[in-house]
């Protein structure tokens, strides 16, 4: 299946796939359908525009795609990821895919970020 | 007054209802107001309407929206909607419907579902008056926007290409200090529209209290604050524009305005923020001196 985009094995390789040119725009992509959807589907569009099934992304690859924002939002200082991270996160608690505990402490981390990119922002202002 | 042949594509809301104020305050009188008024899709409307009449049906739906609104405001901070007003020179009993701010000479009604409805589409269509002020409401759809011989302008709170979407005032300010401003001609696309103007302002909060709880703080803003800063932005382009072409502006047509096409696909476009970012930056921007 050449044309389309296999959300899953992006998500298992996605150390690999960082070295890529496209990279970053498939995660913007990915981010559209947390924030927007609020669903990841397992294959789409090679565009990543539409979805080409019905079936989601099993727990373990929204746990991968959590991580990966996580990292993204810390290594890049980037809000925007910060922000799907935080959704993603919610969604993922409420589906079950994360303990309460897990969740909670998920928050915490990023709001460590969160504050860690400001502060950081500020002091390279002033 | 100075007459203007741009006509407000006017949904009754807060934001609309100061963008008429300021509008008026700063001596602007639009050709006309094309008052949006949405009808309820409901059997009970439906009923309501057969027996007593589309009008006298509205109107009463309209109160029942009144009353219930009034209802909510009564648990939101009233000082608080007052000092954000006062910050732009404006009273809350400046914010006022359209019929009190303009004379009824100038408006016409269009009793519509939504944005979508057909009847707009055909009201422009065969309009005279062919550039349209958007106010909000919904999302104008590419059939509409792409009505030949007519433009729509918005008044964006993000600085574009770099900052597209939803909550931009609050992205804006995050990620550049400044609540910045863009006025477009629309198209299809969300924020790509071919740029008129654009301004930054430094938004200030001193004398807003930060104990108010930060729900109410973020629908305040977004209600009061932001439309104020939306508006006088296009007021300051049409101050330049009087201030630097010889031509009258009530003879100016609205359509050709100096404009730069964007890149659809640069800069982001960016989403709602999540409770935690948005309380964090509200947290922020209300202790900035």
């Amino acid at each position: 299946m050449n044309d389309v985009f296999d959300t899953e094995a992006f998500l298992r390789t996605s150390a690999e796939a960082a070295k890529e040119e496209n990279f970053l725009i498939i995660v913007e992509r990915l981010c559209k359908k947390i924030d927007v959807v609020k669903r990841v589907y397992c294959f789409y569009s090679k565009d990543i525009l539409r979805k080409q099934t019905d079936k989601e992304i099993e727990g373990e690859s929204y746990t991968l795609l959590l991580n990966l924002l996580t990292s993204l939002a810390k290594e890049f200082s980037d809000y925007k990821y910060l922000n799907s991270a935080l959704k993603l996160n919610d969604i993922l608690s409420e589906k079950g895919v994360l303990e309460s505990s897990e969740g909670r402490s998920q928050i915490d981390k990023l709001e460590e970020i969160m504050k860690s990119i400001y502060d950081n922002k500020i002091g390279a202002e002033f | 007054m100075k007459k203007i042949k741009l006509t407000i594509l006017y949904v009754d809301s807060v934001p609309s209802r100061i963008y008429l104020a300021l509008l008026n305050k700063h001596g602007y009188e639009p050709e006309k107001i094309l008052f949006l008024k949405f009808e309820s899709k409901s059997s009970k409307y439906k009923l309501l309407k057969k027996c007593v009449g589309r009008s006298f049906a509205n109107k009463i739906f309209q109160s029942v929206k009144e009353v219930r609104a009034r209802l909510r405001k009564r648990k939101s901070s009233n000082t608080l909607t007052e000092k954000l007003l006062l910050k732009f020179g404006l009273l809350p009993t400046d914010i006022k419907p359209c019929s009190d701010v303009y004379a009824n000479r100038i408006i016409e009604k269009l009793y519509i579902h939504s944005l979508d409805d057909s009847r707009l589409q055909h009201h422009i269509e065969n309009s005279k008056e062919k550039t349209y002020l958007f106010t909000g409401g919904g999302i104008l759809k590419e059939r509409i926007l792409s009505t030949p011989g007519t433009k729509f302008i918005h008044i964006h709170p993000g600085i574009v290409p770099e900052i597209k979407g939803a909550d931009c005032f609050y992205w804006s300010w995050l990620l550049m200090g400044v609540a910045g401003y863009s006025v477009f001609y629309m198209n299809a696309g969300i924020d790509t529209g071919d740029v008129i103007y654009k301004k930054e302002f430094k938004p200030r909060f001193d004398g807003v209290e930060s104990t108010c709880k930060p729900d109410q703080l973020y629908r305040a803003i977004l209600q009061f604050y932001d439309p104020c800063l939306r508006i006088l932005t296009f007021i300051e382009l049409l101050n330049k524009y009087l201030e630097n072409t010889p031509q009258d502006i009530e003879g100016f047509d609205f359509r050709t305005f100096n404009n730069v096409k964007q890149d659809p696909n640069a800069g982001r476009t960016y989403f709602f923020m999540h409770k935690v970012l948005r309380n964090f930056v509200l947290n922020k921007l209300t202790s900035v001196k």
